[in-house]
């Protein structure tokens, strides 16, 4: 796996979010068109390996991600929407 | 047309104040055209019913297109728009016939905008992706 960086995957998550969002719209008219439905699953699929890498490597998008561990990990900065330049 | 519908409102000025009586106006979409009424002639008077009594078959469903394309909104039907009668019931429901229909077509699945062209678009569907005025107010990729 490439050692993507949290920008890439975080702008990947919303590209997918995006695409998922107007698919979805399409699919509310066209609920048996395959094609619509495998170019959702398609991308359903890459935003979950993305969400879950980002999770994995920079904590938390929301606060459902929390991983179970013995410390609360949502308030762990930056925010998901902080980016590298606010940070510096 | 445009000394024909000041005709028109002269015509309906005199019925204002010589005491305005309701005209209804059916289209007949299935009629001849008729020839071209002399102006000095009265609104004629129509029996028909009114609009919370008509058929079913004068909603826009049911009118074949062709007929609706060749069937010219009659003037009177504006005036009685315009022009309230005494009984504020009888103007209840203005427009008598439909004013204006659409159409449009059921969309199908093309081809989609490679992901990040489709997030800068803002739609993903090539289709979809139509000149808007204003556009470049904000600073796009495109």
């Amino acid at each position: 796996m490439t050692d993507n960086n949290r920008e890439v995957l975080m702008r990947r998550i919303q590209v997918c979010d995006f695409i998922l969002l107007d698919t979805a719209l399409y699919l509310n008219i066209h609920p048996t068109d395959q094609k619509a439905l495998e170019h959702y699953q398609k991308y359903a699929e890459m935003r979950t390996n993305a969400h879950r890498e980002f999770v994995e490597k920079y904590g938390p998008i929301v606060h459902m991600d929390y991983d179970g561990g013995d410390k609360w990990n949502w308030t762990d900065g930056p925010w998901p929407w902080q980016t590298q330049k606010e940070e510096d | 047309m445009e000394n024909k519908k000041n005709d028109m409102y002269n015509m309906a000025n005199r019925y204002r104040q010589n005491g305005w009586r309701r005209v209804d106006i059916q289209a007949d979409f299935n009629a001849e055209p008729e020839p071209e009424p002399e102006m000095e002639m009265e609104i004629p008077r129509l029996d028909i019913p009114r609009h919370a009594e008509m058929p079913i078959n004068i909603t826009t469903a049911e009118i074949p297109m062709k007929n609706i394309m060749q069937a010219e909104i009659p003037m009177e039907s504006f005036m009685q728009a315009e022009i309230p009668t005494e009984n504020p019931e009888d103007n209840a429901c203005g427009f008598c016939i439909t004013p204006a229909m659409s159409y449009v077509p059921m969309q199908m699945w093309n081809s989609t905008y490679e992901p990040e062209i489709g997030f800068t678009r803002g739609t993903i569907f090539p289709e979809l992706d139509l000149p808007w005025v204003g556009e470049g107010a904000c600073d796009d990729d495109r």
